[in-house]
């Protein structure tokens, strides 16, 4: 995906978050061709009280002259308002901005410049982490199968241009390259360690029509209107405010295209034999997440998402992923690995005791227990919904 | 503008993705080619490298401070000429400027003092001066914050040659 050829900017300012934001391409050839907004800038941050936010996430570029008439404006507010406490927020996807405002930050150090992506999401630690990756790929391979022959129902169809958004390693774009032989596929995902493993996976597998792109899907530089089908899958839930998500999904959609959104239910994973210790220790992932304000429960809230979001024509499926799907050993491999992420990594983070861990990881080995075992059954299920975005 | 990706491959390992040649009449008369020149060379040469997204933000960062830079400069009559080329990770930006003896010495001197040692403090005074922007922060920005090479060599005494030698993406693996 290319970056929009803009010689267009937009500022705005939010009185009430005292957030100056500036977007857009700045190139002017003088100064006094952006003169509204830098006075605008001058006259929000002099009246500004407390704190005062400068907004760069989706400043595209910005020339030489328009930096030197932006850092003009706050050095003098620093100067003639030192009780003004300027933040600036940028966004590391935005590739020209951290090299700039580091210098400004050398020549006034007392502005202080924040990469907005980068602490601002609770989970993000944990699902940015690189050992995620091979459960995310046993997790594909599991739900592929299904969704193969779900995906035609929400309306993919040949020949389109998808976007999948929170993409991870980047298997599924790729298995959707293949079979549903779109014109491109735009990958974004904000874990730079995923997406190399995407690239390398989709160099090895010869594919060149899928575009990894390095991006925040709160604040995404992809272009409104641009794709016909936007898929955005088990990533809701990693999110405090999955709505913010799925109105920029909404953005990015073509009017009357689709955005096709899959969700976990967590509580509701079963098995047998062992049904009891197995449901114990579900119903304590799902309070695990909502610990780090992950909601993992949001597979059926998904129609009402969609539907707050400004969707309409929802379309929703539930399937579950079992042991009998393929070879039992592969979910029982999924299941460790969600051992090791919950209670490992997770539940210690949380401070949880010894004791509570191992009724915990039991669960996990219960359900593992009952794949494995010649006459039981074990389960994982998911929720698909997608909406069309009216015209 | 003409896509040569087929054309030549010169012995030093660099392909030619993509050049142009321009009247600097045109040039001098429309600020508003830097951008839009900047951007259409960015989308164009970036889709196959790692990061598309990223990679054409930087390069279209790279590019139009150069384009200033050059719509700056006292050009005489003649053709400007734009070429990208690539050798790996490499990028190379090549401009072959028509212009007097005076904006000849103008390049290269700047590129001594960007070689100097007080090259750093150099930029951030030119970048936060208050005296409005000296047209010399484009190609210091390039060599201080982008680590790119630069030369300038004077062709007779009517055109000045510019490379810019571009690493824009980590390395990998
Ligand atoms: C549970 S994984 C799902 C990945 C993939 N869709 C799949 O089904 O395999 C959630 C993904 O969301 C990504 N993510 C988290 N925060 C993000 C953000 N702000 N922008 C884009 N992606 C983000 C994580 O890096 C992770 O790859």
């Amino acid at each position: 995906m290319a970056n929009p050829v803009s010689a267009s900017f937009e500022f705005a300012f939010d009185e009430n978050d005292q957030v100056f934001t500036l977007s857009g391409s700045m190139r002017p050839k003088e100064t006094s061709e952006i003169g509204a907004c830098l006075e605008s800038l001058r006259a929000c941050a002099m009246r500004a009280t407390g704190m005062f936010y400068v907004n760069v996430r989706r400043l595209l570029q910005s020339n030489n002259i328009a930096f030197n008439g932006m850092a003009s404006v706050l050095m003098e507010v620093c100067r003639e308002r030192p009780d003004v406490d300027i933040t600036i927020t940028m966004s590391s996807v935005v590739g020209w901005t951290p090299r700039k405002f580091n210098a400004l930050r050398r020549k006034i150090p007392s502005i202080n410049v924040v990469e907005y992506d980068k602490d601002f999401y609770p989970g993000q630690a944990f699902v940015e982490d690189s050992s995620f990756v091979s459960v995310l790929r046993r997790q594909t391979t599991m739900t592929w199968r299904h969704e193969k022959h779900i995906l035609p129902r929400h309306g993919i169809g040949e020949g389109m241009k998808i976007a999948d958004i929170c993409c991870g390693i980047g298997d599924f774009a790729i298995l959707l390259f293949k079979e549903f032989n779109p014109t491109y596929v735009v990958a974004l995902d904000h874990a730079k360690a995923s997406l190399e493993y995407a690239r390398r996976m989709a160099k090895e597998f010869d594919v060149t029509g899928v575009e990894y792109v390095y991006g925040d899907a709160a604040e995404m530089l992809l272009p409104n209107g641009e794709f016909d089908f936007v898929t955005c899958r088990h990533s809701l839930q990693v999110f405090d405010h999955p709505e913010r998500i799925l109105s920029e999904l909404l953005r990015i959609c073509k009017p009357g295209g689709r955005v096709y959104v899959s969700n976990e239910k967590n509580s509701h994973c079963l098995g047998e034999p062992r049904s009891e210790s197995i449901q114990w220790t579900y119903n304590e992932v799902a309070k695990l997440w909502k610990h780090f304000n992950m909601d993992i429960e949001i597979g059926p809230k998904s129609r009402r998402l969609l539907l707050d979001a400004g969707f309409v024509d929802i379309r929703m499926e539930s399937f579950m992923v079992t042991n009998l799907d393929g070879d039992p050993e592969e979910f029982a491999e999924v299941v460790r690995t969600w051992r090791h992420m919950f209670a490992d990594s997770m539940a210690r983070e949380r401070g949880d005791d010894e004791a509570f861990i191992e009724k915990f990881k039991k669960g996990f080995d219960d359900h593992i227990f009952a794949a494995l075992h010649p006459k039981g059954y074990a389960g994982w299920p998911i929720w698909v919904a997608s909406g069309r975005k009216p015209l | 503008m003409t896509d040569t990706r087929n054309h030549s491959a010169p012995a030093d390992g660099y392909k030619l993705l993509l050049e142009f040649d321009l009247d600097t009449k045109v040039l001098d008369d429309q600020w508003d080619y830097c951008d839009y020149m900047s951007s259409f060379v960015a989308n164009m040469v970036s889709h196959n490298r790692a990061d598309p997204f990223m990679f054409s933000n930087l390069l279209s960062a790279t590019l139009n401070e150069l384009f200033e830079t050059v719509y700056r400069t006292r050009k005489e009559a003649g053709q400007f000429r734009f070429q990208i080329l690539r050798n790996g990770p490499i990028d190379r930006i090549a401009m072959l400027v028509p212009c007097s003896a005076d904006e000849q010495q103008f390049y290269i001197k700047t590129m001594d003092d960007i070689c100097a040692g007080d090259a750093s403090e150099t930029y951030l005074d030119l970048l936060f001066s208050d005296k409005g922007v000296d047209r010399r922060v484009g190609l210091f920005e390039l060599a201080i914050s982008y680590n790119a090479e630069l030369s300038a060599d004077a062709v007779e005494d009517h055109a000045i040659r510019l490379t810019v030698d571009l690493a824009l993406e980590p390395e990998t693996d």
